[in-house]
């Protein structure tokens, strides 16, 4: 790792060494060292039992259960199909109304129930939903709404549950991004009818791939159960559908795992983070954005605004010169799923209808924060930034990916 | 998982054609209840061991069920219900559909797999031979 050269040759864009000898990916990836990985795996053969609601996924939704303070987790294979179950037991039809600043996931799970997905915008400082963009989007085929909790932080819960009752409407949080985190000495996943985490690799609670569904109504959760499984678990109740949405022994063992490590990973998360913040914010034209809403947040995302104006160039150039130098950013979220091929005609959106939307598309930047990240992988990046904005000109003409 | 299951799968087929052999030599003289054999003019993996209660087997499906659970035989109706005999919860034409429901009332899943070993197989033969010689007496018990 090289840093604090200066001129146009200390870039990789421009022919230099990059930064970084591989690939800094912007995952999470915490994974156990291989023999707490062996421990794990060896006792599933000996025990011979690999799939369909096993001993180890038990174990894991009890430990989940008393690690959230919540009635009943509800394991899964994936958050997708955690998603399109929790629209199922809660009976959704017509629309439902959720932000397009979100993963494709949230809004494809609705399709795949048949339900439509109606977008709205988001709050400009903290990117979440508001009861004021859910309001824009109100109509009489609108059958529930569907929260996004993102960056470890949350929409103002109690603000949308609120707008949800009154408006007589089911609630339900996609909280892929806040596993662990708090809310005013509450977990997230006891909030709404239910919420769905991811446990994709990802995530700071990992198992490969996985997910679970949290609620606290009884009732719901024999529904979910039911759906989760053709064969049926636990009280029996009719659901219309079932899918095979049960999580295997493999992902449960790791899962298990990685909650242990919970507290270390989120540490990890925070003094990572922090090295970030003292190294981006004072760099003009760069805001970290903040987890809202928690006391407490997991920090599995580091996103920053980009404002071109300030920093000399724009989000894409600096994705552009950032990849050279094997620091693999991403653009988080991009595009607006309301500008998606698979939802743009349905909208029927002109330019300018979800405006804060856009511009977080155009100017928002994930950077790598996890397993694979130390802080002077994070005092290096910060220093490319810092550099490329004091010669911001040599990046004008910089050609981006589209 | 997947790939060091493929790496196997030969090895498996040929157990599983093994399990499959004992139960069609074992079942041959058994009355009252037939195995569904395999067209071994294609391949195949010998996965299911499906079994047919004939007319004069004495028990009924579900009783012949419940004495092999009770022995730690797993065996398992196949299907049951049909899906048309399924809850629906929107608008559907009835189905009427007699030899599904004839199907479904006569059709058993027995042991089969990694986990049964040709001595195990000998004891689920040994004991459906048992529930054919026994059967009205089984019954007349479990009545009583």
């Amino acid at each position: 790792m090289k840093t604090h050269k200066t001129g146009e040759k200390s870039f990789a864009l421009f022919g230099a060494l990059p930064a970084f000898e591989k690939p800094l990916p912007v995952a999470q990836l915490y994974f156990p060292s291989w023999e707490r990985y062996e421990a794990a795996m060896r006792g599933i053969f000996e025990r011979r039992y690999y799939t369909n609601q096993g001993p180890l996924a038990l174990q894991l939704e009890e430990q989940l259960q008393q690690f959230l303070g919540v009635k009943h987790a509800i394991c899964v294979a994936n958050a997708t199909i955690g998603l399109m179950m929790a629209a199922e037991a809660l009976n959704l039809k017509g629309k439902v109304i959720l932000p397009a600043f979100t993963f494709v996931a949230s809004a494809q799970s609705l399709s795949w129930c048949g339900i439509e997905p109606a977008f709205c915008d988001v709050d400009p400082l903290t990117h979440h939903v508001t009861p004021a963009n859910l309001e824009k989007c109100l109509d009489s085929s609108v059958s529930g709404i569907m929260g996004v909790n993102l960056w470890g932080g949350t929409c103002d819960l109690a603000a949308i549950t609120e707008f949800a009752r009154q408006q007589a409407l089911p609630v339900y949080f996609d909280s892929a991004h806040a596993f662990g985190c708090v809310v005013d000495k509450v977990k997230v996943g006891n909030f709404g009818s239910a919420e769905v985490f991811s446990f994709h690799a990802t995530k700071i609670l990992n198992a490969t791939e996985g997910g679970c569904v949290c609620t606290n109504d009884d009732d719901l959760a024999a529904r979910l159960r039911n759906i989760r499984s053709g064969y049926g678990a636990g009280r029996p109740v009719d659901v219309l559908k079932t899918a095979n949405g049960r999580m295997s022994e493999a992902q449960a063992a790791i899962a298990l795992v990685s909650l242990e490590d919970f507290p270390e990973n989120q540490r990890n998360n925070s003094r990572l983070r922090q090295s970030y913040e003292a190294g981006l914010n004072s760099i003009p034209g760069i805001r970290v954005v903040k987890p809202s809403g928690v006391s407490f947040s997991n920090y599995q995302y580091l996103v920053c605004e980009v404002d071109e104006k300030l920093l000399g160039f724009s989000r894409d150039v600096l994705l552009t010169l950032l990849k050279a130098e094997n620091v693999i950013c991403r653009r988080y979220f991009y595009p607006g799923l309301h500008r998606t091929v698979e939802y743009i005609s349905k909208q029927q959106m002109g330019a300018d209808l979800l405006p804060v939307t856009d511009h977080l598309c155009a100017t928002c930047l994930q950077l790598p924060i996890g397993a694979m990240v130390t802080l002077e992988a994070v005092e290096a990046i910060c220093d490319i930034v810092q550099r490329a904005h004091l010669v911001s000109e040599l990046f004008q003409s910089v050609p981006t990916q589209k | 998982m997947a790939l060091a299951n493929l790496d196997e799968l030969d090895a498996q087929i040929i157990r599983n054609c093994e399990r499959y052999d004992r139960y069609k030599r074992g079942m041959a003289p058994v009355r009252g209840i037939r195995l569904v054999e395999f067209d071994e003019a294609y391949q195949t993996s010998y996965k299911n061991i499906l079994v047919e209660l004939l007319p004069d087997w004495p028990l009924s499906r579900s009783r012949t069920l419940a004495v092999l659970h009770a022995e730690n035989i797993l065996a398992r109706p196949y299907y049951s219900p049909p899906l048309h005999r399924k809850k629906m919860g929107y608008p559907h034409i009835p189905a009427s559909l007699a030899v599904t429901d004839l199907l479904a009332e006569r059709f058993m899943l027995l042991p089969c797999g990694e986990f049964v070993t040709v001595e195990d197989i000998d004891g689920v033969i040994g004991l459906l031979d048992f529930l054919y010689r026994h059967g009205p007496a089984i019954e007349a018990h479990a009545t009583s």
